[in-house]
């Protein structure tokens, strides 16, 4: 069984030593995968190849086959859509601009506002709670809120794919939970294949179908979360010996930092 | 904030109120501003008047004023105005930055400095145009080799156009210094921008160019509006980056090329018009259509002030641009320093 987003030996350097070296991963379609690892493991920048921000200097990554950095950028756009890590938006904005511009990969400059666009923007304001604050500026938003409106942007694109790059970085612990538990339902909803990149291995293992390891540019290790999240594991990932128990609600492994 | 909304089988846009009216009410204020520069004055001028001048039964002095001295003036002011507040908006939307405006980063002073050696070199004013475009070329050409490995970054693009800018303008008084008197009279005009004696040529170079131009910038807000998200953002939207801001940089050195060509640099307009446009109209930038408008408003306006001088005291509109645009300069640059020591 192939999937359709994969990576094939995909080595990635800036100048220096390699920050990726020979990732083979196969993403599962309508799962979600989340990517774990220390800091400057190269998780970014795998989420980075597969929304072709950066280029591989060997191998590739293959949507559909292809080495996406040849297929069309339009194409693309409408197939996957990336969450970056953090998002200035311009003055002025407002939450509808915002999620407009989701659109913009099934628009041209004559139809900018089409039955359609009109659709899927309410639907996905509605999907993340956000319907009665359309017309607010983002600067007015609380965090949790301007998150929202930036996963509304990227579900407006109405792809099949969706990479996230560290969602939760920047919300307290109440908005994490919510913004993961809005991706993990809409996935359900939309039977989306998504790519997650998380610093908290604890969110990975409740949030995620699948974990991929990094450490140094390679794969660690990969799989469900109750094969991937072991002590020793832990401890080869991080170099932090800690103890992984049942979660008490849900039975999912738990780390516990010794 | 409501909004109208426009469908049809060609075209869709979502238009919010505000901005329609904004729209509306800079319209009016054109046509006010235009009529009044129109019939206004010390040689009193009605509606029937201009009807007769231009269908050539008016009298000699009816005529003339009409024909060969207002209406040029006033259409090529209009229309170098609208050429400034596009190019000023483009480029401060696409660099996310309001000092990074085409008079403050040197385009204006390049395309100067072309027209003034053409001049120099031909002794005419018929290549006037050439000139001011390969300027304008040159410099922003000079501008991306200079700030192309930090991957154009508006602060360095901001910085280096600044400095260039300057450094260009010494080139061009350095010029003028080395030329007879008889042409310096004539090359004033493209070191601060007049409006005065302004003709026919003039206003069919810069109409026919804005007839070209104008609509490939409407057309290309779309990319435009996109363009001024964070980059990781824009490409995830399948824009290509790079060739949306060469675009946008070769637009704006064309419409600043034509209407150096046409008024001189008139300095600051298209600094100040996208900023007032965007505050009034409340939307993200670019806001082409007020930008043109308030470009073409500052320009007649500092027409009218500068023929409002008593006689002995003749100024070019550029010194009365400079007058609204150098507190304006002023203020954002206290502002952004604030910002970004906090």
């Amino acid at each position: 069984m192939t999937t359709r987003l994969k990576t094939e030996d995909h080595t990635v350097g800036y100048g220096g030593a390699p920050v990726l070296q020979g990732v083979s991963l196969d993403f599962g379609d309508t799962e979600a995968t989340a990517i774990v690892g220390p800091n400057a493991c190269g998780k970014s920048t795998l989420l980075k190849c597969l929304a072709r921000l950066i280029k591989p200097q060997k191998g590739a990554a293959l949507l559909d086959g292809k080495p996406i950095h040849r297929a069309r950028t339009g194409m693309v756009a409408r197939t996957l859509a990336l969450l970056p890590q953090s998002a200035e938006t311009p003055p002025g904005m407002r939450v509808i601009d915002l999620v407009e511009r989701g659109r913009t990969p099934h628009q041209n400059p004559l139809q900018q506002w089409s039955a359609r666009d009109e659709t899927v923007v309410r639907a996905a304001l509605d999907q993340v709670g956000l319907a009665a604050e359309a017309d607010r500026l983002l600067a007015d938003l609380s965090g949790g809120q301007r998150q929202r409106a930036l996963i509304a942007m990227v579900l407006a694109q109405e792809t099949q794919i969706l990479l996230l790059d560290e969602p939760t970085t920047f919300l307290d612990l109440r908005y994490q939970i919510e913004t993961l538990k809005l991706v993990r339902r809409l996935q359900a909803e939309r039977s989306l294949t998504v790519v997650i990149v998380l610093h908290d291995i604890n969110l990975a293992a409740r949030f995620a179908d699948r974990i991929v390891a990094l450490r140094d540019g390679q794969i660690v290790c990969q799989g469900r979360p109750s094969e991937v999240v072991t002590a020793a594991n832990i401890n080869t990932i991080y170099d932090l010996p800690a103890q992984v128990i049942a979660g008490p609600v849900d039975g999912l492994p738990h780390v516990i930092p010794l | 904030m409501s909004a109208l909304v426009i469908r049809n089988r060609l075209f869709s846009r979502r238009l919010p109120r505000r901005v329609l009216v904004v729209n509306l009410a800079l319209f009016a204020a054109l046509v006010l501003v235009l009529s009044s520069g129109l019939f206004g004055g010390t040689y009193g001028i009605g509606f029937g008047d201009v009807v007769a001048s231009l269908t050539g039964q008016a009298d000699e002095v009816t005529w003339m004023v009409v024909t060969q001295n207002r209406l040029p003036r006033l259409l090529t002011a209009l229309g170098v105005g609208i050429a400034f507040g596009l190019a000023g908006e483009m480029v401060q939307t696409l660099l996310r930055n309001p000092l990074a405006s085409p008079d403050v980063i040197g385009f204006s002073a390049g395309a100067g400095l072309g027209a003034v050696i053409t001049v120099a070199a031909t002794g005419t004013t018929a290549f006037v145009l050439s000139g001011a475009l390969m300027g304008g070329a040159v410099t922003a050409l000079f501008l991306l080799a200079l700030t192309w490995r930090r991957d154009l970054s508006p602060g360095m693009l901001v910085l280096m156009g600044i400095g260039l800018g300057v450094t260009l303008g010494v080139v061009t008084d350095l010029l003028m210094t080395r030329l007879d008197a008889n042409n310096v009279g004539e090359l004033v005009k493209w070191i601060v921008g007049s409006l005065s004696a302004r003709s026919w040529s003039d206003v069919g170079l810069i109409w026919v160019g804005l007839a070209v131009i104008a609509p490939i910038c409407v057309w290309h807000q779309f990319a435009l509006a996109r363009v001024s998200l964070p980059d990781e953002v824009a490409r995830g939207l399948g824009l290509g980056l790079l060739k949306a801001r060469l675009v946008t940089l070769i637009l704006a050195v064309v419409l600043v090329g034509l209407a150096v060509a046409a008024a001189g640099p008139l300095p600051f307009v298209a600094f100040v018009a996208g900023p007032i446009a965007h505050g009034l109209s409340g939307v993200p930038r670019p806001t082409l259509f007020p930008a043109a408008m308030v470009g073409g408003l500052v320009t007649l306006l500092a027409d009218r002030a500068a023929q409002a001088l008593p006689g002995f005291l003749v100024l070019p509109a550029g010194i009365f641009t400079a007058l609204i645009g150098a507190p304006v300069q002023i203020w954002v640059l206290i502002h952004q320093t604030k910002r970004r020591l906090q």
